[in-house]
């Protein structure tokens, strides 16, 4: 059995703009790695790389030792694979689907059909399997992607952005289901841009902005590593005025909203030096706070540095 | 189950959803009902044996009728370039060859998957319009046409849909890359039109340099059979008008098309099959390689 994917410095431009740009990482068997970055950072790219569905100009992809696309494309079929777009053929239904698919993973003819509706039954759409594709909803279809990855025995399980477009419930039980693979010892890689998906979920995360991880450890270790940084939100009927000035103080990451602005700062203190100076340039201040960052403004920070 | 037959059987599962599938299904019944009509509607009887013949638009009997105008040879590239553009396309469009190919299955096994398959459909379908053809000859004569026929019916139909695989495969390697089947269909089109005006003007600069004043009176004949000759270097037309020179070559080897019988021209067909079946295979072969090069390389 093989016990880990090592993707090995791999790039990929699409007509010249950089989609992934020597990104190494490794999906281990019983572990979750969360691929975490903003969208268009490369994500689904490098999970259609690891798949053998985009090629990579550079770098490769081994299963253990053996380069899964010369010698290993039958050994793909130990890995699983849910898309991010809840796409599909419209004509199918999901029961014959994922019959089918079960076929193609190399599952007997008889025990197919018993796989496809347990598969279903598993994401709650069982009672969807005589409907069409295209009748379903977005989330139903998600739900029957996600299960036609469970049909056959995998060894690890390729998840892109996986709680787009479900409701919380399901969110809540493919969580579930995620944690499940990993104590049945499959090896897991969850993408999202949204960092608190990821959170008592994932035993590593690694962070990408356009196509190159910029971290890559645990979600404390990010934590520790973006802390510190706060928000001012100062309330004025001048805001566009107000943003000028605090951008001549050096600020770059400014906001103007509807009687405020927004100003992002490396640490509390410096907030009172912001009013002193609007009040100084005659902006009226009619309030304002600070605050310390949470842990996704803590993330947004750190791949909004990289772009 | 091997993966090649497990795509195809998925691929087969598609192919008979398909609303064209049952169109095509009831074009191949029509050359009965029409029969029927013509028998029992129109009291009118046809005594030609092998009418079957013109039904497939192997053979044309020099009449205007509907039959000698409306038969599978004659809308046959159409339906090739229909199940062409949407062979690749609709499943690079749909998300389904992602689901397919992250699954082990190489790109190449993946192809020859759905082309055997459409091929299969195809050849099925044109076959059971030979058979309903043949049937509709009983009909029409109110007894049984020579047997030795039905095998011929049957196979040259089916051959149809073989000689339509240029066509279609090079619909497809347009649809796969533009990821939409119109534009496989359309430009498939405009390419088969294309060609086919290069051999029309290629046939008429020919006659012009070499045909003496006798010949010019006979241009209509002249560029008909220069035109079948030059037909060898277009596989899209040589696949679709194979089956028809093999009829000929079963029925004593020579073309008996009204327009050169009536000049006393005779027509050997035997080697124009020979290279309407060249044409084809190269063809065939040259479109796959096309087809298979344009999907490797496309990122899915």
């Amino acid at each position: 059995m093989p016990s880990k994917i090592v993707v090995e410095g791999v790039s990929k431009r699409y007509k010249g703009a950089v989609a992934v740009d020597g990104l190494s990482l490794e999906i281990a068997r019983g572990k979750v790695l969360g691929l975490l970055g903003p969208n268009g950072a490369g994500k689904t790219t490098t999970i259609k790389i690891i798949l053998g569905l985009v090629k990579p100009d550079k770098g490769r992809v081994l299963l253990d030792d053996i380069d899964l696309h010369r010698e290993g494309v039958r050994m793909k079929r130990l890995i699983g694979y849910t898309p991010e777009v809840p796409e599909g053929p419209a004509w199918a239904t999901p029961c014959r689907l994922l019959e089918d698919l079960a076929l193609i993973d190399g599952v007997p003819q008889g025990e197919a059909r018993l796989r496809a509706r347990r598969a279903l039954a598993e994401l709650g759409v069982e009672e969807l399997c005589l409907r069409r594709m295209g009748k379903l909803s977005k989330g139903q279809r998600k739900r029957v992607l996600i299960a036609q990855a469970l049909v056959a025995e995998r060894e690890f399980m390729l998840m892109d952005e996986p709680f787009t477009g479900l409701d919380p419930e399901w969110v809540a039980r493919v969580r579930e289901l995620v944690l499940d693979l990993r104590r049945r010892g499959v090896g897991v890689l969850v993408s999202s841009h949204i960092l608190r998906e990821l959170q008592d979920l994932v035993d590593e995360v690694a962070v990408i902005a356009r196509g190159k991880a910029i971290f890559h450890g645990s979600i404390e270790e990010l934590a520790r590593k973006v802390a510190g940084g706060a928000v001012l939100l100062v309330r004025t009927p001048r805001p566009a005025e107000a943003a000028r000035v605090v951008e001549e103080m050096g600020y770059k990451d400014v906001q103007v909203l509807a009687q405020a602005i927004r100003v992002r700062l490396e640490s509390e203190d410096e907030a009172q030096a912001i009013i002193a100076r609007l009040m100084e340039r005659g902006i009226g201040v009619r309030g304002f706070e600070t605050r310390g960052y949470d842990l996704e403004e803590a993330y947004l920070r750190l791949v909004g540095a990289r772009r | 189950m091997n993966p090649v037959i497990a795509v195809a059987r998925m691929e087969l599962a598609r192919e008979v959803r398909k609303r064209s599938f049952y169109f095509l299904l009831l074009l191949a019944v029509l050359p009965v009902i029409s029969s029927l009509i013509l028998r029992y509607g129109m009291d009118r009887t046809v005594s030609d044996p092998s009418f079957w013949a013109v039904v497939m638009g192997f053979k044309t009997t020099g009449q205007v009728s509907f039959q000698e105008i409306v038969n599978l040879g004659t809308f046959m590239w159409l339906i090739a370039l229909l199940y062409g553009g949407d062979l690749l396309a609709s499943d690079l469009s749909d998300g389904t060859a992602r689901l397919i190919l992250a699954r082990g299955v190489r790109r190449i096994e993946y192809l020859a998957a759905k082309v055997l398959t459409v091929t299969l459909v195809l050849s099925l379908i044109s076959a059971s319009t030979g058979l309903a053809a043949f049937l509709s000859n009983a009909i029409l004569m109110g007894s049984i046409p020579p047997l030795e026929d039905l095998p011929l019916a049957i196979g040259l139909g089916a051959l149809l849909g073989v000689g339509a695989l240029p066509l279609l495969l090079l619909a497809a390697a347009i649809g796969a890359m533009a990821r939409k089947p119109l534009h496989g269909i359309v430009l498939g089109f405009v390419a088969h039109l294309a060609l086919s005006t290069a051999i029309l003007i290629y046939v008429g600069l020919r006659i012009t340099a070499t045909a003496s004043p006798e010949d010019i009176a006979n241009i209509n004949t002249l560029f008909a059979v220069e035109q079948m000759k030059a037909m060898a270097y277009d596989p899209y037309q040589a696949g679709l008008t194979l089956p028809s020179l093999l009829y000929w070559v079963a029925n004593g080897g020579v073309i008996r098309d009204p327009l050169l019988t009536s000049q006393g021209i005779t027509l050997d067909a035997t080697p124009l099959a020979g290279a309407y079946a060249l044409s084809t295979l190269i063809g065939i072969a040259l479109h796959i390689a096309f087809t298979a090069y344009i999907l490797e390389r496309t990122d899915l």
